[in-house]
């Protein structure tokens, strides 16, 4: 490609009006060399998405074959919504304010299962940030 | 006697050499225009983080003999030919000299666009690839103005013809890109730098007010109430391999652009990989700042009165609003075509934020939406195809200067 609009050998220090045809090959060029770029760059990511759900499919179903261990603590179960695979800080977090919770009450609480539910309406802390974000207008 | 002789002689020395004798109406217009672009930074905050040291800068390179900055340096046709002579810089140049060597030598751009890959999260666009048609769309603008600015040369007159490397410089203004434009520039049009980039800056700033009337005209009402489905949610796996792997498509293909994307996406993994949050730290704050002072005030150094003062400053700015207009279309018309195509799940007011302008073009989607519907979100998908304009424009850079340069 480098060599290809090296070698359309225009005279750069010319006029359109002297040559015509540099121009409109410029433009032609051009558009199709974003294009083509981005194009590319959008089947690349389509393959980096399917690789990663690859893993994750993986990862479910040796989590399937592995019979469940019986559940040591008979605590109150609290179930959270959050996305599945997400960074153990948002469950460090979520585990806190639960705690924090509990602590008022005097109980203790253990997490089971985190779980996102989609297509949940957006709820109000959501709503906030997004008018918080786009206020300025 | 004598003494009172040589006191008088000094000081008619020194009123001759002070500027107020030697100021030209020029350069008394220059600062004036300095004076303006002052007053839209701090009271009308447009752009104020780089208008502000441009306008200084420009004050400064008119002031009459201050020597500041020499244009004899870097603009000439001889420079042209044989390149620059960096030693005679180094003896010779005042302050602005030696820091615009780091424009010269296109080492801040990518410096800022460092900083800009740490702040940038491209999230939504991996969550939804397509959106990079709609950042490749809007860069329309920029090869449409290239093809006006050439036109003009058909008119015969030399005020307002302008060369190949001229309307390619004058095109990148419709990217949307402040730092893509001075890189561009500063290898092709280094003599038209003080008004691409106060005409790119200027209206970078005034893009909430530029684009709501184009996309109103351009979509209906229905087309403006489209809800689009939430985005999935990206794996930090994703985040990371991204920014690798479009350094490396970008660079093998167009190896010119890769002093802005290379330097985007570094920043970029800086920020994904989660272990370097000291150098995040310093890119996107101390870094950019100290970059984006010096690159402010030596851009607006180049602004002189030959150099700004003529009927080619006015058609830039007419041109740059041209470009700026045509990519928001092209942006939104492509927005239509994918409203068709998945049958009315995309909303075609996401495509205008193609244009890169990050995020205020996103935040012009959202407003134009939300007042359709105020329980219609549109920002996040917005931020696909207005980082996907980032990339877009520093192709585009890099596709002319490999043309052209």
């Amino acid at each position: 490609m480098d060599n290809l609009l090296r070698t359309m050998a225009i005279i750069t220090e010319e006029y359109a009006s002297q040559n015509l045809s540099g121009m409109w090959a410029s433009v032609i060029t051009g558009l199709v060399v974003v294009f083509l770029i981005l194009g590319i760059l959008i089947g690349f990511i389509y393959l980096i998405g399917l690789f990663s759900n690859i893993g994750k499919k993986k990862e479910k179903k040796t989590e399937k074959k592995v019979p469940e261990a019986p559940v040591a603590e008979p605590a109150p179960v609290v179930e959270e919504e959050v996305y599945e695979e997400d960074d153990s800080e948002i469950i460090a977090v979520i585990s806190a304010a639960i705690a924090a919770y509990g602590e008022q009450e005097g109980k203790t609480y253990a997490i089971k299962k985190i779980k996102r539910s989609e297509k949940q309406p957006r709820s109000s802390w959501g709503t906030a940030g997004v008018i918080d974000n786009t206020r300025p207008f | 006697m004598e003494i009172i002789e040589v006191f008088l002689n000094t000081l008619k020395e020194l009123w001759f050499n002070s500027g107020f004798c030697n100021i030209t109406i020029q350069q008394g217009l220059m600062l004036a225009v300095s004076f303006l672009l002052m007053y839209l930074a701090i009271v009308r905050q447009f752009e104020p983080l780089l208008l502000l040291p441009i306008a200084f800068g420009m004050m400064l390179t008119n002031i009459p003999g201050s020597g500041v900055f020499h244009p004899e340096f870097f603009m000439t046709e001889e420079v042209a030919l044989n390149g620059v002579n960096y030693g005679e810089v180094l003896h010779h140049g005042g302050l602005l000299d030696i820091i615009y060597i780091g424009v010269k030598t296109q080492i801040f751009p990518p410096l800022i666009f460092l900083g800009i890959g740490c702040m940038t999260d491209f999230g939504p666009l991996i969550a939804n690839p397509k959106s990079l048609l709609l950042g490749a769309a809007a860069q329309a603008g920029i090869f449409l103005t290239f093809l006006g600015a050439c036109f003009l040369s058909f008119t015969g007159i030399p005020e307002i013809s302008f060369s190949f490397k001229e309307a390619a410089s004058i095109g990148i203004i419709g990217g949307a890109d402040g730092p893509t434009a001075i890189f561009l520039t500063s290898k092709l049009a280094p003599q038209l730098m003080g008004s691409i980039a106060v005409a790119a800056y200027s209206y970078m700033a005034l893009v909430p007010i530029i684009q709501p009337p184009i996309m109103k005209l351009l979509t209906t009402k229905k087309e403006r109430l489209v809800k689009m489905d939430s985005l999935r949610p990206v794996t930090r796996k994703e985040k990371i391999i991204f920014p690798i792997a479009v350094t490396l498509i970008v660079a093998f293909v167009i190896p010119d652009a890769t002093p802005l994307v290379g330097m985007l996406m570094l920043g970029n993994l800086f920020r994904e990989s989660g272990v370097v949050d000291r150098l995040v730290k310093t890119a996107s704050n101390e870094l950019m700042n100290i970059v984006t002072i010096l690159l402010g005030i030596v851009v607006g150094a180049t602004a002189t009165a030959e150099n700004f003062l003529s009927l080619k400053t006015i058609i830039i700015v007419v041109l740059g609003l041209l470009a700026f207009c045509v990519g928001t279309a092209c942006g939104v018309l492509f927005g239509k075509v994918m409203y068709i195509v998945t049958k009315g799940k995309v909303n075609p007011l996401i495509g205008s934020a193609g244009v890169s302008a990050v995020p205020m073009a996103a935040r012009v989607s959202q407003t134009v939406g939300s007042k359709e519907n105020p329980s219609n979100f549109l920002l996040m998908h917005a931020m696909g195809p207005n980082v996907a304009g980032v990339i877009g424009s520093a192709v585009a850079a890099g596709v002319l200067l490999n043309i052209f340069g």
